[in-house]
């Protein structure tokens, strides 16, 4: 007994928080089928023109021989107006949404973090209330309202209405960052760091965030189904992602004006949308999960 | 009095954000590659005429004087600018709309508020139930689906197969009864209380997808709010002390219960008019949304600047109003925004 106790003791403690994050997280089945379909979702988007049956029909092909064919063996969510293949359009469009979805986060994490870290720890300074202030005239409006103003005016498209939701995502970021960098800076082994003379910057990166970054990724995870619904709901009005390259959102509304006959062209790609979300969220649900675990 | 002052202050700081936020958009605007003028009227039209427009719109002014200009015609005349798509002045149009889009965010901030509170407490005080599970179960779909996906939903249930609601669109209002622009309370004012019916019939569809993540939402946090003070040391004590189960639950629960509730509750009500845009769309009903959209989408300088001015507006007078009842409900907590 002794002797494993030891043997354990010497393995890399990174290693052994991990397995005991790993066992409180995998205790939830919820938690596990949502990692589960992430990473199938994520696998979907990485191979989806080899996974898609109809890899072709992502662009403008026009089979007008196969149009509105319900959902068969063939067409497994059915042919849309142009005899175009549902499915195949679907698993294009989600990898278009996950794309999005990955890059307003890697535009406003670090961003949003970094300004937070600095006005947290800076707290009382000029530089706090100019940081804050700053983030608060960006939180004074619906997020969606925001990105899509960006979006139309430094002109439409992907890369477009990724950054306009960027812009109207940071603050969160950073007010999450700023309100848990304030706690931790009365912490002891932040004093007492200080007071050591350890220079600021490796005292904000070497010390604080890695103290945050559980809490940004739990975030992250839960906020990528919301910024999949906000790129949806704008890919809905025309703004992203455009024809003929299918988005999930653009699927959506394009398949309104056919309701209720050809039901498929709307029903399965807003199904896909909530599979997406559904499975980030139970992810992020888990991470909450240990999170709380753990500060108990 | 002291409430009143710090109100007071947190007005006066909000106001200050807004001027901030009108001249971030507006610096935006100006940047806007090409002409909006000129592509607002088309090949056309004459240079000179485009000029004089320009000119007229402030437009081959230097940013800060056009924004000058354009905030003294606010305070002085209440005058928005005027909008190079419908041509009218904005405040003009949004006078039009934004009293109907906020008759259909108040039913739906009412439905929100009463379903989320009903729901929450069901689930919280049968917990583990079978109807808390169905209750969660609802509330997790609720939370992930997107507010058209019920909208379309509920056009195919409702509408389509039932055929109980109209697929879209709102009675037509007789021009004598126009007073505030909202339907239902037109209606009301002019005394006809089958077309209330009426509106209120169209509006039902719409109201409910709009609500229905809300709902979601508000019943999970009233549920973890209740849950967690159930096993609070007061309640033990006034169940020892003799409290019967409907005081306890409506008295004892309820009230603490509202500090969380309420303060998810204003940043829900806050984003509605946001979240309308779809559904506006989706059931014709022609809003204050559907006007954002289609000034945001024909990149209509004063109309961008306006409408994004009354989101922004809206949603700090419900924070403020979130603060106030917060603070009355929770005596420990002072205003935000006090530094």
């Amino acid at each position: 007994m002794e002797m494993q106790q030891t043997l354990s003791a010497t393995t890399n403690p990174r290693v052994e928080a991990f397995k005991k994050d790993w066992y409180k997280f995998s205790r939830n089945p919820m938690s596990l089928l949502g990692l589960a379909v992430v990473i199938l979702v994520i696998f979907c988007a990485i191979f989806a023109d080899v996974i898609a049956p109809f890899p072709e029909d992502a662009g403008l092909a026009v089979y007008m021989e196969r149009a509105f064919e319900g959902p068969s063996g063939q067409h497994l969510a059915g042919t849309d107006q142009f005899g175009r293949d549902v499915f195949s359009r679907m698993l294009i469009g989600l990898r278009y949404s996950l794309g999005i979805g990955l890059l307003v986060l890697a535009l406003s994490v670090p961003f949003g973090v970094i300004l937070g870290l600095l006005a947290g720890y800076f707290k009382g300074t000029w530089l706090d209330i100019l940081i804050m202030r700053f983030t608060e005239i960006f939180m004074s409006i619906p997020p969606l309202i925001l990105a899509m103003v960006v979006c139309t005016i430094f002109g439409n498209g992907y890369l477009f209405a990724s950054i306009g939701i960027a812009v109207a995502w940071w603050p969160w970021y950073t007010r999450l960052t700023y309100n848990m960098v304030t706690s931790l800076s009365n912490e002891l082994f932040i004093v007492y760091t200080e007071l050591s003379g350890v220079k600021v910057m490796r005292i904000i990166l070497r010390e604080m965030l890695p103290n945050i970054t559980s809490s940004v990724i739990t975030k992250m995870s839960l906020d990528m189904g919301s910024i999949i619904i906000t790129a949806s709901s704008m890919s809905f009005v025309g703004l992203g992602v455009q024809p003929p390259t299918p988005s999930l959102g653009s699927m959506v509304s394009e398949g309104v004006a056919y309701l209720p006959e050809f039901w498929w062209l709307t029903i399965m790609p807003a199904l896909m949308v909530v599979l997406i979300v559904m499975s980030f969220n139970l992810l992020g649900d888990g991470l909450t999960d240990v999170l709380a675990m753990e500060e108990k | 009095m002291k409430i009143l002052k710090k109100t007071l202050r947190r007005v006066l700081h909000t106001l200050l954000v807004l001027l901030a936020l009108s001249f971030l958009i507006f610096s935006f605007i100006r940047i806007i590659p090409g002409d909006p003028v000129r592509s607002s009227m088309g090949p056309m039209v004459p240079e000179e005429t485009i000029q004089k427009i320009r000119s007229e719109l402030n437009f081959d002014k230097p940013l800060p004087v056009q924004y000058f200009y354009w905030i003294k015609g606010i305070v002085t005349a209440g005058d928005f600018g005027m909008s190079l798509f419908t041509h009218r002045s904005v405040g003009e149009d949004i006078a039009r709309y934004l009293p109907r889009s906020l008759e259909l965010c108040l039913y739906s901030a009412l439905l929100i508020l009463m379903m989320g509170v009903l729901l929450g407490t069901i689930s919280a005080v049968f917990k583990n139930s079978w109807i808390d599970n169905v209750i969660r179960v609802f509330t997790y779909f609720g939370v992930v689906t997107p507010p058209y996906a019920f909208a379309i939903f509920f056009m195919l249930l409702f509408s389509y197969s039932l055929r109980l609601f109209p697929i879209g669109g709102v009675p037509v209002m007789p021009a004598e009864y126009v007073r505030t622009g909202a339907l239902g309370l037109d209606a009301l004012l002019a005394g006809d209380f089958a077309l209330y019916g009426k509106v209120m019939h169209s509006m039902f569809l719409p109201v409910l997808s709009l609500s229905i993540g809300g709902i979601a939402y508000q019943t999970r946090i009233h549920r973890s709010a209740m849950v967690e003070n159930i096993n609070a040391d007061y309640i033990a004590f006034a169940r020892v002390a003799g409290v019967g189960n409907g005081k306890l639950i409506f008295k004892h629960l309820m009230k603490p219960s509202f500090i969380p509730t309420f303060t998810v509750y204003g940043l829900q009500v806050a984003s509605l008019l946001g979240n309308a845009f779809i559904i506006e769309v989706l059931f014709r009903y022609q809003g204050f949304s559907q006007y954002s959209l289609s000034v945001i989408m024909n990149k209509d300088p004063y109309g961008i600047v306006g409408v994004t001015l009354i989101f922004g507006i809206i949603f700090a007078v419900v924070n403020v109003l979130i603060d106030m009842g917060v603070s009355v409900l929770d005596p420990r907590i002072g205003l935000r925004g006090e530094a």
